[in-house]
């Protein structure tokens, strides 16, 4: 390639990339500036006050109050039933899995991973109203349903991120145990877990965020607009990213659609959060590139 | 306790392995009743109309289609510039700071960007652009590349970085400068994984929600250009959800539902075979 | 439909009757919501008089337009469904459907405030909708081409509208689907060439609402039937009620109820 056509398109490449940044900047802008304005005790408490709806002695009503402990639910019970699975699923992938096996297994992971939520949360819907039809006439969408559903998404995250996190172990710590008469069992959980488990703590927060979210697997199994917090795990309940859709196309007046402004602003300082810790975590192993999120 | 944990994960690894399974036969289980010959090839006609028992899929199929190739079109642009100057062009300190941002941005929750579009861009649109456009698929694709641009940028930095470090030194001790470096050296080497960084761009964008029932307009016509409406396969199970349960037209939304999968299921496996071919040759 | 329209009551006062919410006294559990999402806003606030008074009640609601409102609760997933039409004779009869009418909510045909038309005949309406009348010109206005928006095959509103707004005339296929009234009321505020209905509850001076044949759209012209786009509000149980719904039914029927109906635009119905 001519020396003069590389440089047009190097010129390229900066215009493009300023575009980009530009667009990225009025559109985050835009965000924070309406979304800041709206922030307030009110907007997550309403008129509540705020030890009595954190100790749960009162309700809350039209706060996000509500929408955020949704969501702390759902993704903490989908963890619930994504870690154990996640995390035995990678180890056997790294520890008993014979190459054939491993190959099958990261092809299923892999599909499992690109399967668009949508079909995932019309899964847990179609499952649902098929049990509910001829099985237990009590199990509706609720908060059960969208956390089993939610795992679905995300144990696949936590299988590959298991199975890096041990792979990327180097080979003379890694055999350590064995080389020393443990057995390989002994050597997966005295030396091999230990050496990975900042790797896996950080795909785990990775996870959570997925689930955090997610919102169109939460909208076909048992988010609604309004809800309280749920008492039990057959109950309907609200969410975050739930409650920012359901604003934006029902939202009735200003006041409204300011709340909206301030949900989306929690949510983004939540995963971001989230997603910075994970980043630090990872920062922390090794400077070994290959970090593709999601 | 050996064999007991032993046990657990190997049960483990069948009950994930076999969600993707689960998920298959049961979407086919749905949407069985479907596959009457006569019935069958009236999915794929152009149009669906409830009340006229038309249930065309290909209008959402087509929606689908210019959306997201659209979009990973956009994304590609940016993110392929992006990562290049980042590998390259800039000088350290900035090109970290981008990076930095970039990896950051792939942390922000899809409903946001959608959200925010609703009451930036698309009135924008109106107002100065295309009156009552703002609703289309040019909307629902230019957002809709920003949501998959920060990770496509990650995998082609990554792509870019997956050349041994001796490649790199021993082009510059021959004299040629980074600019040469990359477009001679680097660019030639990694078609594969940028190949792989474009087509799982395209993937996320055909399997989002929200961006489309959000700012696509969700109209359920053929599209003859950008400025139109346009409906996408994931926002018409979106919509038509709501739907009786018995009808014809649930069923079909099963068998949009199947469309979407065997799409994933082939791109998982083109990237694969590409991955494969090229270890081999 | 006269003597139906005899019986509504419209009532002037705002005030809480302490003794309505009496009808939840003794009762507890949790009570399932979803469907129009016209009636969202108004049983929002009922909700919250009901779980503030009575902590052991919970009450969840949800939208999705009446037709989700229906289904659901034939399928027996949630309690009371929530819907802008009656429900259909084979929907009645398959799951043995009960229908209890809190209010009454008229149709606007609806546009950008700028806009400068004030009044369409129902012929031009049926006219714009399927497609005939592309351009606001044909509508002796200033204005460019015409941006159809209408609400997808679950909504009440889009029935009601199809069967009195447009004699249920064909729709054109490049019109906008949106999933509620209250995204209805985003898209037309924003698009100066926008035509679309809403209910009246809903609307706001973010809109501006069209006369039709003569008749605006008002309380007085609703209930007289002058204005003939209109509908009632209804709570849709499979057979009889629970306890926690039919207190939850006769509480919206109450003074209170009918108060809150009214805050929220509608025309409060006690029979």
């Amino acid at each position: 390639m001519a020396k003069s056509s590389q440089t047009i398109l190097v010129v390229c490449f900066y215009l493009l990339a300023l575009i980009a940044l530009l667009c990225m900047a009025i559109f985050f802008g835009f965000i924070i500036y309406k979304g800041v304005s709206a922030l307030s005790l009110k907007l997550i408490f309403d008129d509540t006050p705020m030890w009595a709806a954190l100790l749960l002695k009162a309700r809350v009503f039209d706060g996000i109050f509500n929408a955020i402990v949704g969501s702390f639910l759902v993704v903490s019970l989908a963890m619930v039933f994504a870690l154990p699975l996640g995390f035995l699923t990678g180890i056997y992938l790294y520890l008993y899995a014979s190459k054939k096996m491993r190959s099958l297994l990261g092809f299923l992971c892999d599909i499992l991973s690109s399967i668009p939520s949508i079909v995932v949360g019309l899964f847990g819907l179609s499952i649902t109203i098929f049990l509910h039809k001829n099985h237990f006439a009590s199990l509706f969408p609720s908060l059960i349903v969208s956390a089993l559903s939610l795992s679905v998404l995300v144990i696949p995250y936590i299988i590959k991120m298991t199975d890096l996190a041990l792979m990327g172990i180097p080979k003379h710590l890694s055999d350590i145990g064995l080389r020393l008469g443990a057995t390989r069992l002994q050597n997966l959980f005295h030396v091999q877990l230990p050496l990975a488990s900042k790797e896996m703590l950080s795909g785990v927060i990775l996870a959570i965020g997925r689930a955090v979210e997610d919102t169109a697997v939460i909208m076909m199994t048992g988010a609604v607009a309004m809800a309280g917090i749920p008492s039990s795990l057959l109950q309907k309940y609200e969410a975050l990213p739930f409650f920012i859709y359901h604003i934006s196309s029902e939202y009735a007046n200003k006041e409204q659609l300011n709340q909206g402004f301030g949900a989306a602003i929690v949510l983004l300082v939540l995963s971001l959060s989230l997603f910075w810790v994970a980043i630090v975590l990872q920062k922390m192993i090794s400077k070994r590139s290959g970090f593709v999120p999601r | 306790m050996g064999t007991f944990f032993r046990l657990s994960v190997v049960a483990s690894a069948g009950v994930t392995s076999s969600l993707v399974f689960a998920i298959l036969a049961f979407l086919l289980y749905f949407a069985s009743p479907l596959f009457q010959a006569d019935l069958f090839f009236d999915f794929f006609t152009l149009r669906w109309d409830e009340k006229a028992h038309a249930y065309g899929l290909l209008p959402m199929i087509l929606g689908t289609l210019y959306i997201s190739l659209l979009a990973t079109f956009l994304a590609t642009l940016m993110s392929f510039s992006l990562a290049s100057l980042i590998d390259s062009f800039l000088p350290q300190k900035i090109s970290r700071l981008l990076e930095s941002i970039i990896v950051l941005l792939c942390g922000v929750p899809t409903v946001l960007y959608a959200f925010g579009a609703l009451f930036l861009i698309v009135p924008f649109i109106n107002e100065y652009i295309a009156s009552g456009k703002g609703l289309s698929i040019f909307s629902a694709s230019f957002v809709l590349s920003f949501v998959v641009l920060p990770t496509m940028s990650v995998m082609f930095l990554n792509a870019f970085r997956s050349l041994p470090k001796a490649y790199k030194n021993a082009g510059l001790s021959l004299g040629a400068s980074p600019q040469e470096l990359f477009f001679c050296m680097v660019l030639p080497l990694v078609k594969v994984e940028m190949m792989g960084a474009v087509i799982f761009g395209f993937a996320r964008a055909v399997g989002d929600t929200l961006i489309a029932l959000m700012l696509a307009g969700n109209a359920l016509h053929i599209p003859h250009s950008l400025l139109d409406s346009a409906r996408t396969l994931t926002a018409h199970i979106a919509l038509i959800n709501a739907n009786d349960y018995e009808s014809i037209a649930f069923k079909a939304i099963f068998l949009s539902a199947l469309l979407l999968f065997i799409f994933t299921c082939s791109v998982v496996l083109l990237v694969r075979l590409m991955q494969k071919r090229r270890n081999n040759g | 439909m006269k003597k139906f329209l005899l019986s509504v009551l419209v009532l002037g006062s705002l005030g809480l009757h302490a003794g309505d919410l009496d009808v939840f006294k003794g009762l507890s559990g949790s009570l399932n919501i979803a469907g129009g999402t016209a009636h969202i806003d108004a049983e929002k606030e009922a909700i919250k008089n009901i779980m503030q008074a009575y902590p052991a009640i919970s009450i969840t609601i949800a939208g999705g337009g009446s037709g989700v409102g229906i289904k659901q609760v034939s399928e027996g997933l949630i309690d009371i469904g929530n819907s802008g039409r009656a429900p259909k004779t084979d929907e009645i009869e398959r799951a043995g459907l009960k229908s209890f009418v809190f209010a009454i909510d008229g149709i606007g045909i609806a546009l950008n405030p700028k806009s400068p038309l004030k009044e369409l005949t129902s012929a031009q309406i049926a006219d714009i909708f399927s497609g005939k009348i592309k351009t606001f010109k044909e509508l002796g206005v200033e204005g460019g081409e015409i941006n159809l928006y209408i609400r997808d095959a679950s909504s009440g509103t889009m029935e009601v509208f199809v069967e009195k707004g447009i004699n249920k005339g064909k729709i054109s296929d490049t019109a906008k689907v949106v999933a509620s009234n209250a995204a209805m009321k985003t898209v037309l505020s924003n698009d100066k060439n926008g035509i679309g209905f809403i209910s009246l509850g809903v609307a706001d001076e973010s809109v501006k609402l069209v006369c039709v044949d003569g008749f605006c759209p008002t309380t007085k012209s609703v209930l007289s039937n002058e204005y003939k786009i209109s509908r009632g509000l209804y709570m849709v149980t499979k057979g009889e009620p629970n306890p926690l719904a039919r207190a939850f039914i006769n509480y919206l029927k109450s003074a209170d109820g009918a108060a809150i109906a009214q805050k929220h635009g509608f025309i409060a119905y006690r029979d």
